[in-house]
């Protein structure tokens, strides 16, 4: 069972509960925040790496957390955030435009291990990589973490009208690719 | 349950094929990764964390100086770094000058552990040889001694000694006595005999 996120942050700020408090954080959203951003980076590794780094800023800015928002949203926020800097340094690092890195990705999911293109389930992970990345967030945490738009918002510090209007692109634009591949 | 219908009838309207496909991950994940990713987590924030801390600390002294850029200002020679070397010194021994009195202290104790040595075996060898001055008895003719003794003086020597002094542990008391009864039945013309085959010069026979 895992504890109340308000009695975490609490014990988070007590030095003798400090190490504790953080463990139980970590085990509770570990695995939801990695398929979070496995979904972006597509690799283990890189997701690992990003993941790391998420929960080490967590730990760094736990102390200040103001709870002015739910602490899943501030945890979503950081690792989102994560997700689109390494995306971002992959950018800067490839000479390839955009539509390139699209590709890039979509080839990352086919070279997995157990990629079958005959299955909806591959192509909806290759269809997924042909958006761009902040599309692909609003879409991955309302289809896979069912967000609310108003959550969704202080995660992405975006309005809830705009994040709707993302989500209904993202999935038509999905749709047409199964629909053709 | 509510947030997840409404998500599925969202969906349907938007795009109907897409709500029907299977939500769960195709990707796998390796074997045991949580397993030990909270233990890791925690080992990695608290490593970065105590880098932080220098920062912090300044921060509590002088905060100002958190602000200032740490990126060096100087201007560096063009390639520089690479073709930097370091020329190593060959590294030369250094010869101490030992103290004067250090000096003589060593040198004094080297004579007198030599001079031990000398009279230590200079001892040793002298005490041996004085129990035998071979040149002294050299020049000793027994011959001559024992023809300037009287035959009253052998006789009175020989019957002072009339047993063997002899003190041996090993010797057996029965054999001693023995050889003196042979001693005494062996007359005078029977001993000159044996001097004569011996080499021996007898002694003048006195009447």
């Amino acid at each position: 069972m895992f504890i109340e996120d308000q009695a975490l942050v609490v014990q988070f700020k007590s030095a003798s509960t400090k190490d504790a408090a953080y463990t139980s954080l970590v085990k509770k959203y570990q695995e939801k925040l990695y398929w979070h951003i496995r979904r972006m980076v597509v690799e283990h590794e890189d997701a690992n790496d990003v993941l790391q780094n998420t929960f080490i800023k967590v730990w760094n800015g736990l102390d200040s957390f103001r709870e002015d928002s739910q602490l899943y949203t501030w945890l979503y926020r950081i690792a989102t955030n994560e997700c689109l800097t390494f995306i971002d340094q992959i950018k800067r690092k490839s000479v390839v435009n955009f539509d390139d890195i699209a590709e890039d990705f979509s080839n990352k999911v086919k070279a997995d291990a157990n990629f079958d293109a005959n299955r909806l389930e591959w192509k909806l992970q290759v269809a997924i990589q042909q958006l761009p990345e902040k599309q692909r967030v609003v879409f991955n945490l309302r289809y896979y973490d069912e967000m609310p738009y108003e959550e969704m918002s202080k995660v992405l510090d975006t309005s809830v009208g705009a994040l709707k209007a993302s989500y209904h692109h993202a999935a038509k634009k999905i749709e047409e690719f199964i629909k053709n591949s | 349950m509510n947030q997840q219908n409404t998500i599925v009838e969202e969906l349907k309207l938007i795009a109907p094929s897409v709500a029907s496909i299977n939500k769960k991950m195709p990707q796998q994940l390796p074997i045991g990764y949580f397993e030990t990713f909270t233990e890791k987590i925690l080992l990695l924030a608290k490593q970065q964390s105590d880098g932080l801390n220098a920062g912090n600390e300044l921060n509590d002294i002088a905060p100002l100086l958190n602000q200032i850029s740490r990126k060096p200002i100087q201007s560096l020679p063009q390639g520089y770094f690479e073709s930097f070397n370091v020329d190593l010194p060959k590294q030369q021994s250094t010869v101490v000058k030992m103290p004067f009195i250090r000096k003589w202290m060593s040198y004094s104790s080297a004579a007198i552990v030599a001079g031990i040595l000398v009279t230590a075996g200079f001892l040793y060898t002298n005490k041996n040889n004085q129990s035998f001055d071979f040149d002294q008895y050299n020049k000793i003719n027994i011959s001559t001694a024992l023809n300037n003794i009287s035959e009253e003086e052998l006789v009175n020597y020989l019957n002072g000694a009339s047993s063997l002094n002899v003190n041996h542990g090993w010797l057996d008391p029965e054999l001693i006595n023995e050889i003196e009864g042979n001693f005494r039945n062996i007359g005078d013309d029977e001993m000159l005999q044996y001097l004569n085959e011996n080499g021996e010069k007898p002694i003048k026979k006195t009447s």
